[in-house]
């Protein structure tokens, strides 16, 4: 049997077609430079469209008003600063539980059927959208389940100072800071300190004529404005431990206790909260809208980081084991030097990202307008990208040139962002390399 | 220009000398030249691996290329078939030719040159297909289409490459399952059925099994019948076993090169007969 | 001596097992978090079937979805996964080949001083906020669309298919060309050694032997473009409906909860519930699509070893 000759049979329609396939190939490679620049094309359209319309914006005004119905006198100062708030608080409670889950996983946990199921279910919550995580924000930092009351009659109160405030016989203002708020008003008070610039105020007992002794009790008389008499209980503070009345300069009075026939409803009643006061349940707040972030970014955190640690040469971890540290000692020396810029490259890379989400604080409080930058933890609050929507959402022109100039502001921070990481990533691997 | 090349009568160097001008003993016979290599250089970028080098390699005969790690032998086949033009930092100078056909030459058609030289590598390289598709992977790219075409090309080099009736009943199967020596001789069958005038053997038995290394230099001589064949080798023996005509290689020179029975009982070189006995490499 | 070494071996010890344990605690969070999810969102659909107006028939079988406060109200579900389904078909017909096509470019043709650029112009298209897309989709696709044919209305289902396409295209094209890049080297050698041009290797050798990471790829963009919330918000509309036009206007899931809890629905009625149990069979989608991706990562990934 003759064999046939393989290469004539092969070669039959070689020539022709090799130059058919050499045009294919060209023309494939016109069809990849295509739809590259398409892709590029389309997005610098975004971009310059965007631009166009929104510069005007960008004013100094822009940063210093808050959103109004008047689109000229609109600004993003309320957002901006909203924006601050959460990511931050996103930053300071995702990034220590994300690295050292990261740690954890990488360095610590043994390859087993557990580990595996943790890296599995990380892998999941990467691809939750981040609507559900705005549910759940809503559910167990808003809501608390409902555990804590609701938000506008919060169960808990922490680091809230209230104030009664009086006139005192003189015309001065007294403010009285008292503990804690009864539903209709009333105070109930113990143990605070009223501190008053000129005691000029009566004391029934003892005597009023008897020399203030320091630490004694005393009763002090508070005048509301309608002419009735406030008596309160209280330890005088002088100077001196006894001294008369006459020529004390200054005392101070801390209320003890409340007369209750004579308990009468103050001028006004105030409320000063330091910035970490919180109420449980946390309410529309930042508090609540930072932890809810910090879900969205918390397993980007957490996968990024290991990539990092991933990437630190295990020669470096055998040295340091040989050298008799414990796990612990070679991860905070050897690894976690090493793996820093990666980690921090991936942290701010996932910061970049919550910046930029609207749909999970959206659900969490629906605020779309705000006319204040956030003074504590429990303040409303509004960001950036939801001001966007709130604007791109408005029939009009003129808003639409608004959220078009925040969204200059908002990518111009997008690139700030992206252009540390990249800095980072550049500058920190060529010192360890 | 027609592809089917008869086989030129283009007379050989009678006596091929080695760099040193030194004429060696036991020249090949007159056999008809499949490539001509003439003071051929080739770089990496700035680092000369191949220096002046100039030989024949004879058609229908198995030439060995030996030699220590790093000697060029693989920089030296790779540029027979042109697969040097991956990298974008390699260049050659000099004289290279098949069959008359000047392979250095920008006008030559790449694509072409490297359906008339096969090449099989170090560590077996199937596609991620049926055995089948592996096999009629080359004849498709060159436009052959008809299944029955394709049917026998696919028995053909099956059958030339020693596997045919071990897979015949599973041609479908992924060339995958098929063990290393199974493997590497799809490869050969896969290199064969885009009908090549000369094979290119880059250590095709380093990754394999003594069991399959014997297997695959039973082939070689089997397809030295119809093949021109280089094949470059690490193993001295395996040298000896299966070629014709050996060159021995170093730091990029050719030192010498003849018939093997000559380089290996009766070397010229002093280095020659330190690598072949052993003394280094 | 041995004293002093041993208390603070000790204290050693402790501390190694504190830090260990802490960090396991950090772990187990994200475990928690899973849980809470699941919890949450079951409860709140179970609540959601108990009340009167709802069926689990009529909530998987009804094609009508009406929950506005009194007329009557109707749960079936499949308009919204209608919906969101129509946006995501339309982004992937965008972005899969698109794409596929950047990534090939970028891992077989492109050189390293083009990769250099588009690269990282790709990370920074990939954090773009989708509201900006969504602000992009109203402001100027959508006019670009009405401009085509007068059939598209102010809100449709194209101009927001589109958007999310843009927004997932540097996802396909970045874990793509990862997948295209992971082929090992020999093949596309073996590939070229037999006679192949770029065209050759690239298309049907490096991209069938790709294949489970780029099928995965394109999996999970899409999985997230069914979660995207903002640009359906803005451009796709609020109509509930079932229907395969890309010009009519639509309803996604994700849209369908920002409506509600933006509004006035009293958060014990079955409107807001409803929310709940849509979240759900989102939930459920997305899961889904990620662990079905993630299985042929896993399955068909031994292909070329």
């Amino acid at each position: 049997m003759t064999i046939p000759n393989l290469t004539e049979i092969v070669g039959r329609g070689t020539l022709r077609g090799n130059a058919r396939r050499a045009l294919a190939n060209r023309v494939f490679l016109w069809f990849c430079l295509m739809g590259t620049t398409l892709a590029i094309l389309v997005l610098f359209a975004l971009l310059f469209s965007i631009f166009l319309e929104g510069w005007s914006s960008v004013t100094w005004n822009f940063f210093d008003n808050f959103a109004s119905r008047n689109p000229s006198a609109s600004g993003i100062k309320g957002p901006l600063w909203g924006s601050v708030w959460v990511c931050a608080i996103c930053a300071i409670s995702a990034l220590p539980l994300g690295i050292g889950t990261a740690i954890y996983l990488e360095e610590f946990a043994p390859r087993n059927r557990v580990t595996g199921f943790i890296n599995l279910n990380i892998m999941n919550l990467a691809g939750v959208p981040s609507i559900v995580y705005g549910i759940i924000g809503l559910t167990a930092f808003a809501r608390m389940f409902g555990g804590f009351g609701s938000a506008s009659d919060p169960t808990v109160l922490l680091g809230y100072s209230y104030y009664d405030e009086y006139e005192s016989m003189e015309g001065e203002v007294v403010r009285v800071k008292v503990s804690a708020i009864e539903r209709d008003g009333d105070r109930v008070e113990d143990g605070v300190q009223a501190s008053l610039a000129r005691w000029n105020i009566w004391v029934a007992h003892p005597a009023p004529r008897a020399p203030l002794i320091n630490n004694t009790q005393v009763e002090v008389l508070l005048d509301s404005d309608d002419g009735s008499d406030v008596w309160r209980t209280a330890i005088a503070h002088v100077e001196g431990t006894s001294v008369e009345r006459s020529t004390a300069q200054s005392a101070s009075f801390d209320i003890v206790e409340v007369s209750a026939a004579n308990a009468m409803k103050p001028i006004t009643q105030s409320r000063e909260d330091s910035w970490w006061s919180v109420s449980l349940p946390f309410g529309s707040s930042v508090l609540a809208g930072g932890l809810t972030l910090m879900l969205v970014i918390l397993p980007v955190v957490i996968i990024s980081s290991q990539e990092a640690l991933r990437a630190v040469p295990s020669s470096l971890r055998q040295g340091a084991l040989a050298l008799g540290s414990t796990r612990w000692q070679m991860v905070r020396e050897m690894t976690l030097p090493a793996a820093i810029p990666g980690i921090m490259t991936g942290a701010i890379l996932a910061m970049s990202r919550a910046i930029g989400e609207a749909a999970p604080l959206l659900v969490l409080g629906g605020f779309l307008l705000v006319f204040a930058v956030p003074e504590n933890l429990m303040s409303d609050f509004t960001v950036l990208p939801l001001q966007i929507y709130n604007w791109a959402g408005r029939p009009q022109a003129s808003f639409h040139a608004l959220a078009a100039g925040a969204i200059i502001v908002q990518l111009v921070v997008l690139l700030v962002f992206n252009g540390i990481a990249v800095f980072i990533r550049q500058k920190l691997q060529k010192n360890l390399s | 220009m027609t592809f089917v090349r008869p086989l030129t009568q283009e007379p050989s160097m009678t006596s091929p000398h080695s760099p040193q001008g030194v004429p060696t003993e036991g020249s090949p016979p007159h056999a008809p030249s499949a490539v001509a290599i003439r003071n051929l250089n080739a770089w990496y970028g700035s680092f000369q691996a191949l220096t002046n080098i100039s030989l024949d390699i004879a058609a229908q005969r198995v030439t060995a290329f030996i030699g220590p790690s790093g000697c060029g032998k693989s920089t030296f086949l790779r540029w027979i078939n042109r697969m040097n033009d991956t990298i974008p930092s390699a260049r050659a100078e000099g004289t290279l030719k098949l069959h008359g056909d000047d392979i250095l030459a920008r006008s030559m058609d790449v694509v072409e040159l490297r359906r008339r030289v096969g090449m099989v590598f170090q560590k077996p390289n199937p596609f991620p297909k049926s055995i089948y598709d592996n096999v009629a992977f080359g004849p498709r790219l060159h436009r052959v289409y008809s299944k029955s075409d394709l049917d026998m090309l696919v028995e053909q080099s099956l059958r030339q490459a020693a596997l045919w009736n071990e897979v015949k009943d599973r041609l479908r199967a992924s060339a995958l399952s098929l063990s290393g020596g199974q493997q590497q001789r799809l490869c050969i069958a896969r290199a064969i059925a885009a009908g090549p005038e000369l094979l290119l053997m880059d250590e095709p038995c380093s990754a394999l099994d003594p069991k399959s290394t014997l297997a695959i230099e039973e082939l070689i001589e089997q397809l030295a019948e119809r093949y021109t064949i280089v094949i470059v080798t690490h193993n001295m023996q395996q040298a000896a076993r299966v070629s014709d005509t050996t060159a021995f290689f170093f730091e990029g020179q050719m030192i010498e090169w003849g018939e093997t029975e000559a380089i290996f009982t009766t070397p010229t070189n002093r280095q020659t007969e330190d690598y072949v006995t052993g003394r280094f490499g | 001596m041995s004293f002093g070494r041993a208390r603070s071996r000790r204290w050693r010890d402790w501390s190694e097992r504190g830090i260990r344990w802490s960090l396991f605690g950090a772990s187990f969070f994200s475990v928690f978090v899973t849980f809470a999810i699941l919890v949450v969102l079951a409860r709140e659909s179970y609540l959601f079937f108990g009340f009167d107006q709802v069926s689990i028939v009529e909530f998987f079988g009804s094609t009508e979805w009406n929950p506005l406060l009194g007329g009557t109200q109707h749960f079936g579900v499949w308009p919204l996964v209608c919906g969101t389904m129509l946006v995501t078909v339309i982004a992937a017909c965008f972005a899969l080949p698109i794409g596929l096509t950047a990534a090939v470019y970028l891992s077989e043709y492109a050189d390293s001083k083009t990769r250099a650029i588009l690269k990282p112009a790709l990370e920074v298209l990939a954090g773009i906020p989708t509201v900006v897309y969504g602000f992009f989709a109203l402001t100027a696709i959508t006019p670009l669309l009405q401009s085509i044919s007068p059939r598209f209305g102010n809100y449709n289902a194209t101009s927001a298919g589109i958007a999310i396409g843009i927004m997932i295209l540097p996802i396909v094209c970045s874990l793509s060309e990862d997948a295209l890049r992971s082929v090992p080297r020999s093949l596309r050698d073996g590939a070229y050694a037999l006679g192949g041009t770029k065209f050759d290797v690239s298309v049907k050798v490096v991209v069938p032997a790709a294949l489970s990471g780029i099928v995965a790829s394109f999996l999970l963009a899409m999985s997230r473009a069914i979660g995207e919330t903002m640009i359906v918000a803005l451009a796709a509309g609020g109509i509930a409906q079932m229907t395969a036009e890309p010009w009519a206007e639509v309803q996604t899931m994700t849209a369908y909860m920002v409506q509600i809890f933006l509004g006035d629905a009293p958060a014990n009625g079955v409107e807001y519930a409803s929310s709940y149990a849509v979240a759900a069979v989102l939930f459920c989608m997305t899961l889904g699509f990620t662990l079905v991706g993630r299985y042929i990562l896993k399955r068909f990934r031994e292909e070329y070893e």
